[in-house]
């Protein structure tokens, strides 16, 4: 075991200046957000690759006086363009726009990395290989030799760890030092044995004129492999054609090649100790994934997350909102009764702050949904689902993305990026507006504190346990109407159980929590300054002859039916921007605050029974999605006529739905 | 065998792969190509999916698709209720627990090193068939002879 030098330090030791682009690359679950959030901190933001709205994480860090941009790029096993993920990846790492690749490996079971790490050396991209979760492998007796790793890999080898922050610096030090050095540490070259290099070698022969952005020999792989992008470029280029077998064949044994270089490698570098013990892991795994025991955990996990998201959390919303009021009644006091104070605080205040007063528990969601994610459990709970999920023709896979729904609409959509199959995807984008979002919370709760002070807890539940249903229902009569073929397969890792750390939980709340702040400071403000005017003028205040009235005078025959009033139809049609603006706008027109409870009683009771109120939610619950949804619709889906499905789809099902419960909870209390 | 016949705790090597293209693709990205050696770790609470292990990860999969994976076992000792699968001779190692159970096999005649034969998927124990059911059939360890 003879250390190899990098030789490159005299590098780290100028005072240099300049900038580094980074791409992390690694396969899901190996801790890769972990190292960039422990790399970046909190700076970081989010964005979209160009075209597509899968998100782009960056974030930037100092280092010896260089800045370091680093991008997070989505995780994927291999890199062969079968997934939105793996393209996306791929044509960033033969972009050539990283002038580094730091592959994120998982210290303890590293063959995959390894792995996808040959593909990018295939690529001839400079990439250092951090194996990651070093402590853990410490932890069970596993001692690696990165000396031997690089001598075999040609790449610099860190291992670190994103929890005790070993290694971090080191690994810093090298992205700034391997950067400036020109090539790689050295050229490794994979020999697939003479047959495989002798087709490689005609393929290359062959080429006319060299591939653009990518070199000749990945190229030839690919296009003997049946790349699907490659293989096609290769056809245009006058490239034989090739039968599937041999295609296969050829993907198999490259394949299988690597595997056995991998394994090799990894004999020489790695040391463990033979005894088997159960781990912890796998020893929650075989409680959470009972065969008795799995169902009544998840049932009460999700208890607990309701139960933290929306009790824990409304101590926090209680003050913010006794902030509000009393800022909005101090305001009319100083001010007196005229338009401006109106404004300020029937529009303004009221308005944002009646949103604002549920930033707890949107927060607090999104932290229960973060430990979720983060620990692992979230697989499991696809895992343990998926039999039933197949039975609505989704997977487990849809399930979490579903899950994640209960927090905000948006998210859910985005997430369905996981699934490769286009038909489940779309089916998933289609039907996730349906699970009941966290905006829809506040107009559940001011309603249901108003009609049902005493069955609240239990209405709720009903109105999230509807939300799940029409949610599954509606994706076996789309794939009925549409597809009526197979559901697509269920292929996931395990991820090792992990505690979420502190700095992990509180990046993911705060990164999508922040959407909540953001909508509520622009979409919500204009919303309700917009509704302020609309309902203040001209009468001056009088609601009864703004322009409002005049709007929702002229919509109200379509609740007909339910005869809603027209300030009840005029919120759900302002709703349709947010579901939150429903709530300021109801505070609004009926000119109340949330805490007067009573106030609210008398006046919204006049319009409405309990009967009505709960239509009223069941309305709210199911129809069209909010405004950043359907964008989010569009730019996922890439088509206006499923935007469009989505839309009227929605409002039929709520529409429908919410007649048959007026007419059925009609007779049953009214008789 | 199928992977989808597989019990837990077995290891097996995969053969063939007659999969769809996509989910094949996929697979084999991840380290499921023939020759590979994987295990059965869990059948979900209902059934269905399965996870099996391939070098140390959890990788869960439909028993559709496994219906697709060709493999055999790859140590010599493995559940009778497996070695069902392929005609040939077993010696039987081992039995597991429960009273019941051993006063039944030994009534058949089943002991230790006792030699078994399976023919077209039926078993027989000097030259009578014997029924079992699955569960029994898990209980009893048996190791291939050669011959």
């Amino acid at each position: 075991m003879r250390p190899v030098r990098h030789g490159l330090c005299q590098v780290a030791d100028k005072k240099g200046s300049g900038e580094v682009r980074v791409a992390l690359v690694g396969c899901p679950n190996v801790g890769k957000t972990s190292l960039f959030n422990a790399l970046t901190g909190s700076k970081q933001y989010v964005a979209n690759w160009p075209g597509v709205t899968v998100e782009k994480k960056e974030g930037v860090f100092l280092h010896k006086g260089f800045r370091i941009s680093v991008i997070d790029l989505p995780g994927t096993y291999a890199l062969d363009y079968n997934s939105l993920d793996e393209k996306i990846t791929r044509d960033y790492i033969l972009s050539g726009e990283p002038d580094l690749i730091v592959l994120v490996g998982d210290s303890v079971n590293p063959e995959q990395s390894l792995y996808l790490l040959l593909e990018i050396v295939e690529m001839e991209k400079k990439v250092i290989l951090a194996l990651t979760a070093y402590d853990e492998a410490k932890k069970m007796g596993i001692k690696i030799d990165k000396y031997e790793l690089q001598k075999h890999l040609g790449v610099p080898v860190v291992l670190v760890s994103s929890i005790t922050g070993e290694g971090l610096e080191e690994l810093k030090d090298l992205i700034v030092d391997y950067s400036a050095r020109k090539g790689v540490l050295h050229k490794v070259h994979l020999d697939y044995g003479e047959a495989m290099e002798k087709r490689i070698r005609e393929v290359l022969n062959n080429l006319t004129d060299l591939p653009i952005g990518a070199p000749p020999r990945y190229f030839a792989m690919k296009y003997l492999s049946g790349d699907t992008q490659f293989y096609q470029e290769a056809l245009k280029s006058g490239l034989p054609e090739l039968s599937e077998e041999e295609r296969i064949a050829f993907k198999i044994s490259l394949s299988k090649k690597k595997r056995e270089l991998i394994e090799n490698v990894i004999k020489e570098a790695y040391q463990s100790s033979e005894e088997k013990v159960l781990s912890l892991s796998e020893a929650i795994d075989h409680v959470l994934t009972h065969k008795f025991l799995s169902f009544p955990l998840f049932f009460a996990f999700m208890y607990l997350v309701f139960k933290f998201t929306f009790e824990t959390a409304q101590v926090f919303s209680d003050l913010l909102d006794l902030a509000f009021t009393n800022l909005g009644n101090l305001l009319v006091e100083r001010l007196g009764e005229n338009a401006i104070s109106s404004f300020m605080a029937d529009g303004l205040i009221s308005g944002v702050g009646s949103v604002l007063t549920f930033v707890p528990n949107i927060f607090f969601l999104f932290l229960a949904m973060g430990f979720l994610e983060e620990s692992g459990y979230l697989p499991r709970a696809a895992f343990v689902m998926d039999r039933i999920m197949e039975k609505f023709k989704l997977s487990g896979r849809s399930f979490m993305s579903l899950l994640l729904g209960f927090g905000c609409n948006v998210s859910s959509v985005m997430s369905t990026r996981v699934i490769d199959d286009p038909k489940e995807r779309l089916v998933t984008i289609l039907i996730s507006p349906f699970m009941s979002c966290s905006a829809r919370l506040p107009v559940y709760l001011l309603i249901l504190r108003i009609f049902f002070p005493h069955a609240s807890a239990a209405l709720l539940f009903s109105l999230y346990t509807l939300s799940i249903l029409i949610t599954l229902l509606s994706s076996s009569f789309i794939n009925w109407l549409f597809y009526r073929g197979r559901s697509s397969p269920l292929i996931i890792e395990l991820p090792r159980y992990r505690f979420p750390t502190f700095r992990n939980l509180y990046l993911y709340t705060w990164n999508r929590g922040k959407h909540f702040l953001k909508k509520a400071g622009t979409i919500i403000l204009l919303a309700s300054i917009a509704i302020w005017f609309l309902t203040y003028f001209p009468g001056n205040g009088n609601v009864e002859e703004s322009f409002s009235a005049s709007i929702g005078k002229a919509l109200t025959w379509i609740f007909k039916p339910f005869d809603y009033s027209w300030k009840i139809t005029l919120s759900l049609f302002y709703g349709a921007v947010a579901k939150e603006v429903i709530v300021s706008s109801i505070t609004m027109l009926y000119n109340f605050d949330e805490v007067e409870l009573e106030t609210a009683r008398s006046v919204l009771g006049l319009e409405m029974d309990p009967v009505k109120a709960f239509t009223f939610l069941v309305f709210v619950m199911a129809y069209i999605p909010c405004i950043a949804t359907v964008a989010t619709i569009y730019s996922e889906t890439n088509s206006l006529k499923w935007t469009l499905f989505s839309v009227l789809y929605s409002f039929g099902i709520a529409y429908s739905l919410s007649l048959l419960v007026y007419k059925i909870g009609g007779l049953v209390v009214r008789s | 065998m199928k992977l989808f016949q597989v019990t837990p705790g077995v290891r097996v090597k995969v053969l063939r792969m007659d999969l769809p293209g996509d989910v094949q693709n996929k697979l084999v990205g991840m380290g499921l190509i023939p020759g590979a050696i994987v295990e059965v770790v869990k059948i979900a609470p209902l059934g269905d999916p399965i996870v099996f292990s391939l070098n140390g990860r959890n990788i869960t999969l439909r028993k559709k698709e496994a219906e697709g994976i060709e493999v055999e076992p790859v140590d010599e000792v493995m559940p009778l209720y497996l070695a069902m699968f392929e005609d040939g001779e077993y010696e039987v190692v081992e039995m597991f627990e429960g009273k019941r159970f051993l006063e039944k096999v030994k009534k058949l005649g089943i002991f230790s090193g006792e030699r078994l034969t399976v023919k077209n998927g039926t078993l027989y124990l000097k030259g009578r068939p014997i029924l079992l059911g699955k569960g029994e059939a898990l209980k009893i360890l048996v190791r291939g002879v050669k011959g």
